[in-house]
């Protein structure tokens, strides 16, 4: 599966569910199904919340500095901190940690292709993570 | 590229640089030029440089390397190498020109006894076609 926005997080952004510049915005390292021993997810077009992608690797905290200009989606770079060491990592996930309805916590956008560094192997310590310098994504 | 290759190390050194009002504002592809000859001297071959700027006046350049092999966790070497390029963008910009940097260890081992930095970077931004569907 290539890289996309989740369908449903387009549907909730034109309900007004998503406040992308001051909502709590945190991303997720995830295992994949058949690529990542030990992964269980596999991106679905109907997934909604967190909750679909499983047991996540790690999270982030809130990533700093949200801006939307020009429909352009883009944040300061953060750290994944002390990442228990263990199998392979392949998709970064997107999530929203402030709504709450119509589903808590719902995704907005998965990536598993174009990484540089992954997909990586977690061996205990920090995970760096550099926004690409065009954002995360453009409407 | 794969910065989390055993042995390695990543950082990226970012200068800020509002130039020297008094001065005559160089044009974008000697700054370039310039940058380019002066960065792969200090730092070598393993190094990825993205200049932004114009020569508007109160334009703020920026001046962002990648760069594989250097210790910019020990703080003696930052300051050394923040020194050169300070002296080297002062003499480009102008003696009064406003230079900050920020220096980021992004892979490797910092030899502090903790696992190595581990480093990725973002894809290209999923971008939605702007076109609207015909019939």
């Amino acid at each position: 599966m290539a890289n996309a926005l989740y369908p449903k997080y387009k549907e909730a952004l034109l309900n007004k569910v998503h406040d992308m510049d001051t909502d709590l915005i945190k991303a997720s390292l995830v295992r994949k199904s058949g690529t990542d021993t030990g992964g269980t997810y596999t991106y679905s077009a109907a997934h909604t919340a967190k909750t679909d992608l499983g047991t996540t690797v790690s999270d982030s905290p809130t990533l700093t500095t949200p801006t939307i200009v020009d429909g352009v989606f883009d944040t300061a770079d953060f750290v994944w901190t002390a990442v228990t060491a263990g199998n392979q990592v392949s998709i970064v996930a997107l999530w929203n940690d402030s709504p709450t309805s119509p589903v808590a916590d719902p995704l907005v956008v998965f990536y598993d292709t174009g990484m540089t560094g992954m997909p990586v192997t977690p061996n205990g310590g920090n995970i760096n993570f550099t926004v690409h310098a065009s954002g995360w994504f453009a409407l | 590229m794969n910065p989390n290759s055993q042995h390695q190390l990543w950082s990226r050194w970012t200068a800020r640089v509002t130039p020297d009002p008094d001065r005559a504002l160089p044009p974008y592809d000697v700054v370039k030029d310039n940058c380019a000859r002066f960065y792969r001297k200090a730092f070598g071959a393993a190094t990825e440089l993205n200049l932004t700027g114009s020569n508007v006046p109160g334009a703020c350049w920026t001046i962002d390397c990648r760069t594989e092999g250097h210790p910019a966790h020990d703080p003696d070497y930052v300051r050394f190498m923040v020194g050169n390029l300070r002296h080297f963008l002062e003499s480009g910009f102008g003696p009064h020109a406003a230079v900050a940097f920020e220096v980021k260890f992004e892979a490797g081992d910092r030899q502090d006894g903790r696992p190595a930095d581990q480093l990725i970077i973002g894809p290209e931004p999923v971008v939605l076609d702007n076109r609207l569907l015909r019939r």
